[in-house]
């Protein structure tokens, strides 16, 4: 925990003299508890699927991943037996990012676009066609709103980093506003070849090198064909990328090919896996697992060679919750559904009160505690029954598909 | 050398070659890793960040020399936004696990803060604008325009019903300029703060934009979406009350999209478009990249700030460096053909160099051309000197 708290925070006190309509206040994010909050008659809940995106600053060479997110939500009718709302054409769930309101400034990821896709993509558009605001999209069968490919990037408005972006989600029934909160909506570029890549004063770049060494190694021209797409042979699930016959899968590849080269690293990382994916500053794995347990992403994920391993399926072969949570007659997700995608307690998505995989709450970022915060008066799992009742039942709770 | 005539058998005649650069580019070095200049007082003093240690950000200060600004501990973690009029260094600094920003404010040996928000922008008097995020009492998040002056932080009015803003940069006369939200609105809009007062500028035909800057003549400039959904930089005239009296669409490099990011008083206004720094003036776009030395190895791509003196600072790559602090200086010393900062004789050989290769450093009478003429030209910019 020690480079936790390296980075953790000091408050100076401020005088406020407020000009602005709203009767306000500065609060910290380490106070960050309200006086029980008056809810409506519905609540929305909102969440990222993966708790980090990655992406890149630069795609002159090649692409990994595009800048892109993924946002759900859930509306929740509140009452002594409470209802998911159908996500049908009355019922809308609208997002905005009032830190982010642009990107194409901020990445050269539209430049080449049509190179490395084929497809000249419109400016601030991600890849599936969604922007940095709009309306999610209905998913009748999961019972939920989701918009995927959301452009966003770790660098706000004003130039300053920062990984974790806060959006406004709101639930409308025929256009009335009826719900709103607050999530999330993370993503890093923070991938670090560099540690091992390309060597500044003779000006060879990191990503030039890179390719490089998988032409040596592997007989490509890629440098010759840059700006590349890396899931256009191998593989890659987070694009739906099928790739090309024999070639293994990026995750395969990268991690297998990666996992004995480690020993050369000299930079000190609070985890080697934020070599590539993010990462020092971002720290995706920063859930209540890490802050109450200092688990890391090898307790649950396995060393990088497991993660390479050819008979792994990247992307479906994921830690299971009920690898490590057992309790009578409790159940930690559905059989043969990751964390993510698996529904509990009446229906509701297991995120809706742990929060994302990698930030299930409590986390260290204050962001990601802010919307059970708002909910109900704390951070962490969303554990007061009256956030969706409005009287707490009088039969126990079980963790469970069932109940 | 005063003086200098020879006779000299040049040998060949006449070829074309490209536009004496305009701008030299000056690389303001790292500190290992990633770099980039935002901001440029008048005086030239430079601001930025760069990565320190691998992965933590600093503030930098440039005056001729690169120095590094620690953040107030036990922050990790300081980005600067701002140079001041004395010299300053202005910014926000921040542990990533926080919601807040705390502000920033070095003479490059002491740091202080004078509140918690994010400052974007100054006047000659030291008056801040920025960024600080409010919670309202319902546990919501929000960001909001402020202003720090006088040791006190004020949050600006939002636009009736709106949700959020931010401001951007402020004049000397105390109007402030930014992004809010109109009510029920996805995007902001460009805004205006006089005397407390929000105004929707208007956008280009579309929805959503920003103001970044504006200047002491009243010119405001940002970014705002067009009838097509394109973000196409602007420049709006104000009157003396604040209404726009005219607005221009900058266009873009390439196409699709540009953002202007700072004014000077001359109406010269830089920023990005298509991953190219530009300046627009006289009514035309121009990529940075054109005016400078095409064998510096650089590609600008984001200009960030341009000050009364013409300077313009922001950041690009050259090879090994994707990320990278520039600063481009006005007038080039055309005589000094070796660009080794001295005239001296040895940038008469390097004019005969740059003659026998047609090399652009050949062109010193700014006719395009490399000929004999450009020998007595050369002369005479040598006998002119520079400064």
């Amino acid at each position: 925990m020690a480079d936790l708290k390296r980075r953790n925070k000091k408050r100076h006190s401020v005088s406020l003299a407020c000009a602005g309509v709203f009767a306000v206040a500065l609060m910290s994010g380490a106070s960050l508890r309200i006086a029980q909050p008056e809810l409506g008659p519905y609540i929305v809940v909102s969440q990222n699927d993966l708790g980090m995106h990655c992406m890149q600053r630069d795609y002159r060479y090649f692409m990994i991943l595009p800048p892109y997110n993924t946002m759900q939500a859930v509306a929740i009718r509140r009452g002594l037996e409470p209802d998911i709302v159908e996500p049908d054409p009355e019922n809308t769930v609208e997002y905005f990012i009032p830190s982010n309101t642009t990107t194409i400034d901020k990445t050269n990821w539209w430049v080449y676009s049509q190179a490395l896709l084929g497809v000249d993509q419109p400016a601030d558009v991600g890849l599936t066609g969604h922007a940095l605001f709009g309306s999610m999209q209905p998913d009748r069968g999961r019972g939920l709103w989701e918009v995927t490919g959301v452009p966003i990037s770790p660098m706000n408005d004003a130039g300053i980093d920062n990984p974790y972006p806060l959006a406004t989600v709101i639930y409308k029934r025929q256009g009335s506003e009826l719900a709103r909160t607050q999530m999330v909506v993370p993503a890093s570029w923070e991938l670090n070849c560099a540690l091992c890549h390309g060597n500044p004063e003779p000006g060879v770049n990191t990503e030039l090198d890179v390719l490089q060494d998988h032409d040596r190694l592997h007989g490509t021209t890629l440098e010759a064909d840059a700006p590349i797409t890396c899931a256009a042979c191998h593989a890659d699930p987070a694009l739906g990328a099928l790739g090309q016959p024999g070639v293994s899968p990026l995750s395969t590849a990268m991690h297998g090919a990666h996992a004995d080269r480690f020993d050369v690293l000299t930079t000190p990382l609070v985890e080697s896996c934020y070599a590539c994916h993010p990462g020092e500053r971002a720290q995706c794995q920063r859930d209540v697992h890490l802050l109450e347990h200092d688990m890391r992403c090898t307790d649950c994920h396995g060393e990088m060679a497991d993660v390479g391993d050819p008979g792994r399926q990247p992307w479906v072969d994921e830690p299971r919750c009920g690898d490590c949570h057992s309790r009578p007659g409790f159940e930690f997700e559905q059989p043969g559904t990751l964390f993510r995608n698996s529904v509990g307690h009446k229906g509701v998505q297991c995120w809706v009160c742990h929060g994302s995989p990698h930030a299930i709450t409590p986390t260290t970022s204050e962001a990601d505690n802010l919307q059970a915060v708002r909910l109900q008066g704390a951070p962490g799992v969303l554990s007061d029954c009256t956030v969706c009742h409005i009287q707490t039942p009088s039969e126990p709770f079980f963790h469970s598909v069932e109940h | 050398m005063k003086g200098l005539t020879t006779g000299i058998v040049l040998c060949t005649l006449s070829a074309s070659v490209s536009a004496q650069p305009e701008y030299t580019v000056v690389d303001l070095g790292s500190f290992g890793g990633d770099i980039a200049a935002v901001d440029i007082n008048d005086a030239g003093v430079v601001v930025g960040w760069g990565v320190v240690n691998r992965f933590d950000y600093q503030m930098f200060r440039y005056d001729g020399v690169l120095t590094a600004i620690a953040p107030l501990q036990p922050q990790t973690q300081a980005q600067a936004t701002l140079a001041s009029v004395d010299g300053s260094v202005v910014g926000a600094g921040y542990s990533m696990t926080d919601l807040d920003r705390d502000a920033l404010v070095s003479d490059g040996v002491n740091t202080v803060s004078p509140g918690m928000f994010t400052p974007t922008g100054s006047d000659s008097s030291g008056r801040l604008v920025g960024i600080t995020p409010v919670t309202l009492a319902n546990g919501f998040v929000i960001e909001h325009a402020c202003e720090y002056s006088d040791g006190t932080l004020s949050v600006l009015p939002l636009l009736p019903g709106g949700a959020d803003s931010a401001a951007f940069d402020t004049d000397d006369s105390g109007w402030i300029v930014g992004g809010a939200f109109p009510a029920g609105a996805l995007k902001p809009t460009p805004a205006l703060w006089v005397a407390q007062t929000p105004t929707n500028l208007g956008t280009l035909g579309g929805t959503g934009g920003q103001a970044h800057a504006i200047n002491n003549a009243r010119q405001v400039v940002g970014w705002a979406n067009t009838a097509a959904g394109q973000p196409h930089a602007f420049r709006y005239n104000l009157s003396g009350s604040g209404a726009v009296t005219s607005r221009t669409d900058l266009g873009t490099l390439d196409g699709k999209a540009s953002h202007a990011r700072d004014i000077n008083d001359a109406g010269e206004v830089v920023g990005t478009s298509g991953s190219h720094a530009f300046i627009y003036r006289s009514g035309q776009m121009i990529d940075l990249n054109s005016l400078i030395d095409p064998a510096s190895g650089w590609v600008l791509v984001d200009a960030k700030a341009i000050n009364n003196a013409g300077q313009i600072v922001g950041h690009g790559s050259i090879p090994g460096h994707p990320l990278r602090a520039f600063l481009l200086e006005p007038g080039v010393c055309l005589a000094d053909t070796n660009g080794d900062g001295v005239l001296s004789p040895a940038d008469f050989s390097a004019w005969v160099v740059a003659f026998n290769n047609a090399a652009p450093a050949c062109d010193q009478n700014g006719d395009g051309n490399c000929t004999p003429a450009d020998f007595s030209a050369w002369i005479a910019n040598y006998n002119a000197g520079c400064q």
